[in-house]
């Protein structure tokens, strides 16, 4: 349960909106309208960011380091006009540790036999 | 959707993109305009029409202001941060240096200096005038020790929450309840002839309660003030003087003590004189009243009958004690209003009455708090407009100056300081604006004093003390501020390195540059729409009521007090023998056509809502105001008669008298059957009939702009309750008030050498006082709404003019090849009205949306009247459109040879 590793501390509060951002990136790099599609179907639309918060959340993580632009995947389904973003590892490691709190949290209520329904993990 | 129509799409959206700061533009711009698109093709969650719309407004609003704001707070850190080490000593050094070069920079380019100055110099100065009057009138503490705790006691009467005086019964039970009063006392306003000495001397005093000068907190600086027997009957006759009558009428007498003068003709001894610096309570109470003496009010309760529970005549001031607070008093005062409907069954239904305590300056300040506050809108709006000027003028030069900052960001200047530097700069022309705007707020001041209208109580105060030094010192720094804040900004994001390429002669910032100052200027117009529409409907409101029959001849009436308060004018035969001597006096007079006297006249205050009711089984009391008037009133009034006849000799016959009613007063008890010969009751509780001989034309006797009130009309010889002291001469007559005055006083010395006549008023200047508050209004918004509207012309000129000037090789490039000049005026003054046109719109929305402000003030005009809102659009667009002209003919002028070789 303890971690002797510090965990990196995010330079500004990371929202709900945040986490969602850098969570629709953590598998491959991706541009603005599909972070945007992503979000809406993992939260079945309870969280939708519009235009202008996307790329306001998306320059600020980038200026703080966290992501950086990089050249869209070669391929039919890359698109070479669109600005494509990635994690880099601080963003990584970031997002890593939010995901500890979350499953940390959600540990202490499996152990609280808070959640409803055991099989969801 | 076909192509055109995204192409549309397209150019809304990078417009709407001009909402995010620049950079933040220029890095994601393109990006989230092809998102939008995405989105309009395919919306998430199935929104469409107005909802996709509203849901992406709000999302570019917000984040639009959260990309802005990031700006915004990173710039108070990077100035703070360029002034160094926290050392203190040279950060101070470091500001002082700022400042040094901001005055250097300013004595460089006077004209740059003279204009900003001279703009916010302008707006803080009104802005200040304005705040001192309102200072005086509504913020100033009473100047009694802890005034705080002094209160206004009245009674109100349930449901509709009216208030009123204070009968002498009520008084004495109110003064019993313990605790939450350090002590009340009564106060009634008095007027008196000061006899005896070379010549008569009206004055005016006040009747208190012993306790009085207790409850106020001001003692007397020489003998004593009254004692709590003083207020009984048979008491002997005691008076205390003011500090100023001591001086002028008894030549500072030192033993003053214990000496007699005659007031009212009664001989009453001095037993005290107030201090000099005593500010007495009637002029705040009633504007405009000195007060000279002081007498006991006399308060008797073997004498306390229905009638006298029914004479409200007394004014109420307490001292809440300690802790106490005026809610928690009232409260207190629920079980002394039951005791009193024990004691005197019947003065009204059960829980139909409460007493009222309100604080003491409330009282004061009264109800001209709304006018207050629309002039220092009004003026608040001038101020931000000369902000506006200001910000223009500085974001124009800011461009020319990119390129000294580039140089000095170069050498390694931060941003930081070099946005310091703006600020600083525009700082300092705010005080310097703010210098020249106390300056002229002391000499506006004593104008707008004579402007106010007469029911602004203090308007001697008004003056410049520390708080209003204090506020226009705020004021200055604050619009220094905001004059400076956006130029600031720009300076501060400016592309350095594209100005130093350049020369800084198109340092990047231009584009948007124009944008914002259109933007600025669109809002200046709005605001100075929204001025003059106030400023017009006003303006109409002063005609309508100019243009209001007033039910009587208001031309060549000259007024005059009679003060006939000597022991023989006690009765009505004396009353009654004076004016039967000084009416035919006066009317032989050269120059008079027609001479009368009566207790009230129009548009003075007087006393109201008289019960009257006919003898008739079921009648209903109904409210009227009455009047005692000599039987040439309505002659010399010009008062129509409509039927029946005027009072003559043969109603002073009769025993029982007789009334005429207005029109209103005989359809309120008659309604449409025959008034004439009918009785009426209207002495209180006595049981005297009157029998109607007349009905005449309704008067607006309470202001023009007030319904004409129910009136009642008694043969002066006639009054119910005894001889009145005070009746006003009224003649009519080609000539001037002091001609009159010198033969009036001719006459009466010949009668009676010891009746002092009043000032002579004249009845044209009654109206104006009448409307003295919309005339203040009118006035003091006219001329906000001609500054701001010369600001806002100032402004489009000003746009417009750097806009040709920074454009001129385009210009001239454009007629080179083939623009026809007087295509280029039209194209320049386009965009004026376009401005203009964008400015009045939103001015409009917001008059309407501030028209419930005035609409309490307006008389025969709507406060959303579309003529009037018209007619200030027009001048508006006129007004831009004539700025634009100069600036669009010079640019019609470009000579093209001249302009292509400029560099």
């Amino acid at each position: 349960m303890t971690d002797p590793r510090p965990r990196p501390k995010p330079p500004f509060k990371i929202t709900p909106v945040v986490f969602h951002v850098l969570l629709a990136m953590s598998e491959d790099s991706a541009h603005g309208y599909r972070i945007m599609q992503e979000i809406e179907e993992r939260t079945r639309g309870s969280i939708r960011v519009g235009p202008g918060s996307l790329y306001f959340t998306l320059n600020r993580l980038q200026e703080a380091g966290m992501i950086r632009e990089t050249p869209g995947p070669e391929g039919d389904d890359g698109d070479a006009r669109r600005k494509y973003y990635r994690l880099t590892e601080f963003g990584r490691a970031i997002l890593g540790s939010e995901l500890e709190v979350l499953t940390e949290i959600v540990e202490l209520a499996r152990e609280k036999r808070l959640l409803r329904d055991e099989g969801v993990a | 959707m076909g192509g055109s129509s995204s192409g549309r799409h397209g150019r809304l959206l990078r417009f709407l993109l001009y909402a995010y700061p620049r950079d933040f533009r220029r890095k994601h711009g393109d990006e989230i305009e092809r998102l939008y698109r995405d989105v309009l093709a395919s919306p998430p969650g199935g929104r469409s029409g107005l909802g996709l719309a509203w849901w992406l407004l709000r999302d570019l609003a917000g984040s639009a202001i959260r990309a802005r704001g990031r700006l915004w707070r990173r710039l108070p850190r990077e100035v703070a941060a360029s002034l160094g080490t926290p050392e203190r000593g040279r950060k101070r050094a470091m500001i002082a240096t700022q400042i040094r070069r901001a005055f250097r920079s300013l004595r460089r380019d006077p004209g740059f200096a003279a204009v900003t100055v001279l703009t916010l110099g302008l707006g803080i100065g009104a802005t200040t005038a304005i705040f001192s009057v309102v200072e005086a009138v509504m913020l100033r503490p009473l100047p009694y020790d802890e005034g705080d705790d002094l209160v206004w006691v009245m009674n109100r009467y349930l449901p509709d929450g009216r208030t009123g005086s204070v009968s002498r019964p009520e008084f004495w039970e109110y003064r019993q309840t313990g605790e939450t009063f350090d002590g009340l006392a009564a106060l009634t306003v008095h007027a008196g002839n000061l006899t005896g000495l070379e010549t008569p001397v009206r004055l005016q005093g006040m009747r208190v309660s012993p306790n009085y000068f207790d409850v106020m907190r001001t003692p007397v600086a020489r003998g004593r003030s009254f004692t709590s027997d003083e207020e009984a009957p048979g008491a002997p006759d005691v008076v205390v003087i003011s500090h100023r009558l001591w001086r002028s009428a008894l030549g500072g007498d030192p033993d003053v003590l214990g000496r007699t003068i005659t007031v009212d003709g009664r001989a009453r001894t001095i037993v005290g004189v107030t201090s000099p610096d005593h500010t007495p309570l009637a002029p705040y109470l009633f504007p405009g009243r000195t007060v000279d003496y002081w007498l006991p009010v006399a308060i008797d309760p073997s004498e306390f009958d229905a009638q006298s529970l029914e004479l409200h005549n007394l004014y109420v001031v307490g001292r809440l004690a300690d802790g106490a607070t005026p809610d928690r008093a009232e409260r207190a005062m629920d079980e002394t209003v039951a005791r009193l409907e024990r004691l005197y069954p019947g003065i009204s239904e059960a829980g139909n009455r409460e007493v009222s305590v309100t604080p003491l300056d409330e009282r004061v300040a009264g109800d001209v708090g709304s006018t207050l506050a629309i002039v220092l809108a009004a003026v608040g709006m001038l101020l931000l407009i000369a902000c506006v000027n200001v910000a223009n003028v500085l974001l124009a030069r800011g461009e020319s100056k990119l390129g000294d900052a580039s140089v000095h960001a170069a050498l390694g200047a931060g941003r930081g300081r070099i946005a310091l530097h703006g600020i600083v700069e525009s700082l300092v022309i705010g005080l310097l604006g703010g210098i020249l705007g106390i300056a002229l707020a002391i000499a506006a001041q004593r104008t707008l004093v004579g402007l106010a209208p007469p029911e602004l109580p203090r308007l001697d105060e008004v003056g410049l003390n520390l708080r209003v030094l204090v506020f226009a010192a705020g004021v200055s720094m604050v619009a220094g501020l905001l004059a400076g804040f956006l130029p600031s900004v720009r300076l501060f994001r400016g592309d350095f390195l594209e100005a130093l390429k350049t020369g800084g002669r198109s340092g990047g910032v231009g584009g948007a540059r124009t944008l914002l100052s259109r933007g600025l200027v669109v809002g200046q117009v709005a605001a100075a729409v929204i001025v003059a529409s106030a400023a017009a409907l006003l303006g109409r409101t002063l005609v309508e009521l100019r243009a209001v029959d007033p039910g009587f001849e208001t031309d060549g009436l000259l007024m005059a007090d009679i003060n006939a308060t000597d022991a023989r004018y006690r009765s009505l035969e004396g009353v009654r023998a004076l004016y039967d001597l000084l009416l035919p006096a006066v009317m032989a007079i050269p120059g008079v056509e027609s001479a009368t006297a009566s207790w009230q006249t129009p548009l003075q205050s007087g006393m109201s809502d008289w019960p009257i009711r006919t003898n008739e089984a079921e009648a209903e009391w109904v409210g009227a105001d009455p009047n005692y008037v000599a039987d040439s009133y309505f002659e010399t009034f010009g008062i129509e008669l409509l039927r029946g006849r005027t009072f003559d000799a043969t109603d002073r016959a009769r025993a029982e008298g007789a009334v005429i009613l207005s029109e209103t007063a005989a359809r309120g008890l008659f309604g449409d059957e025959p008034a004439i010969g009918r009785l009426v009751n209207l002495d209180f509780a006595e049981e005297v009939w009157r029998p109607v001989v007349g009905v005449v034309a309704d008067v607006r006797a309470r202001g023009l702009g007030a319904e004409p009130r129910p009136q009642t009309y008694v043969p002066i010889s006639e009054v119910p309750f005894g001889p009145i002291p005070d009746l006003t001469l009224t003649v009519d007559t080609d000539l001037p008030p002091d001609a009159f005055r010198a033969a009036l006083s001719d006459a009466m010395r010949d009668i009676d050498p010891n009746v002092p006549i009043g000032a002579v008023r004249e009845m044209e200047g009654q109206v104006a006082h009448s409307m003295g508050r919309e005339r203040f209004l009118a006035i003091l918004l006219a001329t906000f709404a001609g500054a701001a509207l010369l600001l806002g012309a100032i402004g489009v000129y000003g746009l417009l003019a750097y806009d040709v000037s920074r454009r001129r090789r385009e210009i001239g490039l454009r007629i080179a090849l083939g623009a026809r000049p007087d295509g280029m005026l039209r194209r320049f003054v386009g965009r004026a009205v376009m401005m203009g046109a964008a400015g009045i719109g939103l001015g409009l929305l917001g008059s309407v949306a501030t028209a419930r402000l005035l609409e309490g003030l307006l008389y025969g005009v709507s406060a959303i009247d579309a003529a009037t809102l018209a007619f200030v659009a027009a001048v508006v667009l006129a007004t831009a459109a004539a700025a634009s002209f100069m600036p669009a003919r010079k640019a019609a002028r470009v000579d093209p040879l001249v302009a292509l070789r400029e560099d």
